[in-house]
């Protein structure tokens, strides 16, 4: 168990700054993930907080130890990545004990068989245990990785994309899995991800990075209800937030385009598709085309030149083509100025 | 030969001493082209390091062009005007031989698994043995064939002796283009051989430049079949070298310096003109996708 | 007359079956997806549709004409492969041109076509430019210009989004989906992700490790999917699938689960089960729903994944896990006890092999009654 605070940690690359000045606090026992696109500086910042990279300038600390002059060996950290690195020679049972039986002194075998059983129990794999790591499923094989982290009991684990090989279905699943094992054992946990689905769901503090800089970090609430600039805003959500230009939307209640709000963002749920002369209609625009999603359609409305995503209500969809007006929810409302901050 | 285990100041002296010790006789044998003929041999105990007089005398010579300058006498002028010709004739002959079969071959191995696991193997193998072993066998056969003394008979074996060579190369450059490349332009409508001219070999080109140099070089610089295989009608540069060694024209040290420089020139001139290409051919299956 | 027609299709590939009895039929015109997990035969399928793959048994038609032994470049088929393939050593613009150079198209015919072509997709600005020099959208599009500007009768595309980043996928998803409209060509696409699937095709066919598994529009495909298989592989988070057992006699048929009992109307197609058999109850996270009313499926929270725009509950019902998607302003906690509703108008019956039985698809047909504890 420990906390992790990074204060204005930085990486430069001989001119590429990875990471630049990024200070934040993770408390203790928490999952907290690293949201971005690629270049962003996520696995970049996690490698430090690991020591396979020493930063710039900046200090690190796990509870009220720095850290940067500790090797990677010596943090106590667990790390789950990608590429699933089990010895595929080895039975699933050896796998897990594998960290343990490395020890010195080696702990006597009733213990191993424990934390075995306790691990395996936790990640699903308690029927495996005697089989040869090679003949698991693809999926199986990541839950023996997480295990394998596991079991040493390190006081943080770092996960590097691990799902990102996984079909959709199983990575569902291991969300669930994962964030409730992360509830039960009560780690902290360092997530690294480009898929906001997966911090979102998973995550109780999200830092979203982008370009090497920390954009915001907060609950998911926080980064999906006030995002703190437009790179948040769009990156976040399913279906991509709406930016229109504040001065033409006529919002009951705000002085747009006065001073700072310049543009106005507007999430497709917080839409809602109305007739055309309804008092209700913030916008009137065109049918442009409809996406059906399964459990919601996605329609696509074309105003002013902009392409204005809407939800549509299941078993009415409007017809390519048609006018029709658009409600905005004034109190999902939100505003950005010139550079994209967000502001009141 | 590293020099991780000295300090800086003696890692330079090591660098220095053997360099200088490589460098050497291509100093020399620069100084020495640029000499006038009282200053090739330390008469009277004093070394020339450098020319006391720089003369170009020994390059005209060398290549037959008499001026009224011409400073040297002796039996046998040195003139290699024509071994230059005949060099460039031969190596220039047998290294267009050996890419025209070797490129067809390499992409047919790369693309098409032809021969499958044997017949890269096999090509191979016909470097692995040195030249010398064959070359009585090649001598005795040419002899019936009345190729002995021609540049057909050094074409071919020029040709065969680098094939190998260009498949091995070409083959690891074929191989990193992808194949969706010839099916693209396959289905964009070409037929195998118009895919393969018109979007496979661009994207080779710096790996057929390189390619290209390294079996020249290997052909031009050729000593021992040039020697056995010919006799007086076809002379290249190297073996006329070597035939100067003797009493009269032996002594001319200074066209014979002069001589050795310029027959770098031809690869040096071939670099040059392909060097655009080169780069890309220099990191030649670096990068596999 | 179908643009395109595979006739019971096989190929394989040493001892692995790429393609197995396949039969399809797409129409002209129309925007046709193929989607399947890595592995399931989508690029293969397209490779013998184009005739870059000779079938080992079975026709592939076009237009009412065997192609089977006609040379790919004779098919008037288009194809942009996964990895683009652009000739990286031509402009722009001499890329766009090549097939037309093939088909001896005179020059001032092939400048008009190839700046059109451009001017469709936006890219008349890089005609001089080469492809190493492009963005990762800019090459996408040139890739479809190549393929768009010989005006084939069919256009295939190889999973053309999934090397883009998230922003970008989402825009070009809803141009092609335009362009294919404007153009009224023959699409066929394939792709691993079924948000795509979804949302872009007029039809679709699912096919895992060489076998159609079904073929029909997203609705169908979504509604009243043929198989396990297909339920999971369409929607996300996909189906819950909840173990029961046949019960009842007297001609009632009763599925039962420890929870709750599933009974059919008597107006509904009887399934071919008997009792004791097994079987499974399908229905979707968003058909399930979390209510604080009492008298309703009792089960716990496990946990609980805010995504913004929605909140998936992870609830425990009996020894399994199903997903539940709730408004974002739901507030449960782990442990918690909760009632559940399943909504009897979307519920899936499958047998005990996953193939399916019937779907509800919107009818009133089933009705669900909490078993108490």
């Amino acid at each position: 168990m420990a906390s992790i605070r990074l204060e204005r940690l930085t990486k430069d690359f001989g001119g590429l700054v990875a990471v630049d000045d990024v200070s934040l606090t993770i408390p203790d026992g928490e999952f907290v993930a690293l949201l971005g696109p690629s270049g962003c500086g996520k696995t970049t910042t996690m490698n430090m907080i690991s020591g396979l990279e020493r930063p710039t300038s900046g200090e690190l600390w796990f509870d009220d130890r720095p850290m940067s002059r500790v090797p990677v060996g010596a943090r106590n950290v667990g790390f789950v990545f990608q590429n699933y690195a089990i010895f595929t020679h080895m039975s699933v049972y050896d796998n897990l004990a594998f960290g343990l039986r490395v020890r010195r002194p080696r702990p006597p075998k009733p213990i191993v068989d424990e934390k075995v059983q306790r691990v395996a129990g936790v990640v699903g794999v308690e029927g495996l245990l005697e089989r040869r790591a090679a003949r698991l499923s693809v999926n199986d094989m990541q839950k023996v990785a997480l295990g394998r982290s596991m079991i040493v009991e390190p006081s943080i684990f770092l996960l590097d994309e691990p799902f990102s090989n996984l079909d959709a279905a199983f990575r569902a699943y291991m969300r669930a899995e994962l964030k409730r094992i992360q509830h039960e054992i009560g780690q902290t946990m360092v997530y690294v991800t480009h898929d906001q689905v997966e911090a979102m769901s998973m995550a109780d503090r999200i830092a979203v990075m982008n370009l090497g800089v920390l954009q915001q970090f907060g609950s998911p609430l926080e980064i999906y209800e006030r995002p703190a600039n437009t790179f948040v805003a769009g990156f976040v959500g399913s279906t991509r937030i709406n930016f229109l230009p504040a001065d033409r939307v006529p919002v009951a209640g705000g002085a747009n385009g006065v001073g700072a709000r310049v543009t106005l963002g507007i999430r497709p749920e917080y839409t809602r598709i109305v007739a055309a002369d309804s008092a209700d209609a913030t916008i009137t625009a065109k049918v442009a085309l409809v996406e059906p999603l399964g459990a919601k359609d996605v329609v696509h409305l074309t105003w002013d030149g902009h392409d204005v995503r809407t939800l549509g209500t299941p078993g009415v969809r409007p017809r390519v083509g048609a006018n029709v007006g658009l409600a905005f929810d004034p109190a999902h409302v939100l505003f950005f100025d010139g550079d994209g901050e967000a502001v009141a | 030969m590293s020099t991780r285990g000295l300090k800086p100041a003696g890692r330079a002296i090591a660098i220095l001493v053997i360099g200088a010790f490589f460098l050497f006789p291509l100093y020399w044998l620069v100084t020495m082209s640029f000499k006038p003929q009282d200053e090739w041999s330390p008469v009277g105990g004093k070394i020339y390091w450098l020319p006391g007089k720089w003369t170009v005398g020994n390059f005209t010579q060398a290549l037959g062009i008499s001026t009224p300058n011409t400073q040297f006498f002796s039996a046998a002028p040195v003139d290699a005007s024509k071994p230059i010709v005949h060099s460039l004739l031969a190596a220039g002959g047998g290294t267009l031989l050996a890419l025209l079969v070797g490129v067809f071959a390499a992409y047919g191995i790369a693309r098409f698994r032809a021969g499958g696991k044997l017949l890269p193997f096999q090509i191979l193998q016909l470097r692995m043995f040195p030249p010398i072993v064959v070359i009585i066998p090649l001598l005795i056969m040419f002899t019936y064939l009345h190729l002995v003394d021609t540049y057909w008979g050094l074409i071919l074996v020029y040709g065969a002796v680098t094939f190998p060579f260009v498949v091995w190369l070409m083959r690891s450059f074929f191989a990193e283009v992808p194949r969706e490349i010839s099916e693209a332009a396959i289905v964009d409508g070409c037929t195998q051989w118009g895919a393969f001219f018109k979007a496979i070999l661009p994207q080779v080109r710096g790996g057929l430049a390189a390619t290209a140099l390294f079996v020249f070089i290997l052909n031009w610089s050729d000593f021992l079949i040039a020697l056995v295989l010919t006799a007086d009608k076809v002379v290249t540069a190297p073996v006329f070298l070597n035939s100067l060694q003797s009493a009269g024209a032996g002594q001319e040290y200074g066209p014979q310096a002069a001589l050795g420089l310029v027959l770098v020139l031809p690869p040096a001139i071939f670099g040059l003109l392909i060097q655009r290409y080169l780069v890309r051919g220099l990191t030649f299956g670096a990068i596999k996708r | 007359m179908a643009a395109i027609r595979l006739e019971r299709v096989t190929k394989r590939f040493g001892a692995t079956v790429a393609l197995d009895d396949v039969s399809l039929e797409i129409e002209d015109g129309e925007f046709f997806a193929v989607l399947g997990p890595p592995g399931a035969g989508k690029t293969t399928l397209l490779r013998t549709i184009v005739g870059l793959e000779r079938p080992d048994s079975g026709d592939v038609y076009a237009d009412g004409a065997r192609m089977t032994d006609v040379y790919p470049g004779d098919r008037d088929i288009a194809i942009m492969f996964q990895n683009l393939a652009l000739y990286p050593d031509k402009t722009v613009f001499n890329n766009l041109a090549f097939p037309l150079r093939q088909a001896k198209m005179p020059k001032a015919e092939r400048r008009r076509r190839v700046e059109e072509t451009a001017r469709t997709l936006h890219i008349e600005q890089l005609l001089k430019r080469k492809p190493a020099k492009l963005s990762g959208g800019e090459r996408q599009r040139v890739a479809l210009g190549r393929a768009l500007v010989r005006e084939p009768r069919a256009l295939l595309l190889d999973e053309p989004l999934s090397a883009l980043d998230a922003l970008l996928r989402l825009e070009m998803r809803a141009e092609l989906k335009r362009l294919q409209r404007d153009l009224g060509r023959t699409l066929v696409y394939v792709t691993h992700d079924q948000v795509e699937a979804m949302s872009m095709p007029d039809r679709v066919a699912v096919l895992r490790s060489g076998v159609v598994q079904q073929i029909g529009t997203p609705e169908d495909v979504y509604h009243r999917p043929a198989n396990r298989f297909v339920a999971t592989v369409i929607g996300s988070p996909p189906m819950n699938f909840i173990p029961c057992t046949v019960g009842g006699g007297n001609g009632a048929v009763r599925i039962e689960h420890a929870a709750f009992v599933v009974s059919l109307a008597a107006g509904f197609p009887r399934p071919p089960l008997q009792s004791g058999d097994a079987c499974f109850v399908g229905v979707r996270p968003e058909d399930v729903h979390v209510s604080a009313e009492p008298g309703e499926i009792r089960a716990t929270v496990y946990v609980t994944e805010p995504l913004g725009g929605e909140t998936v509950v992870d609830l425990q019902l009996g020894d399994r896990v199903i997903k539940a998607l709730a408004p974002p302003t739901t507030k449960v906690e782990p442990d918690a006890s909760v009632g559940v509703v399943l909504d009897p108008t979307r519920l899936h019956l499958f047998d005990a092999d996953g193939n399916a039985l019937l779907s509800a698809a919107g009818a009133e047909g089933f009705s669900v009654a909490p078993r108490p504890a």
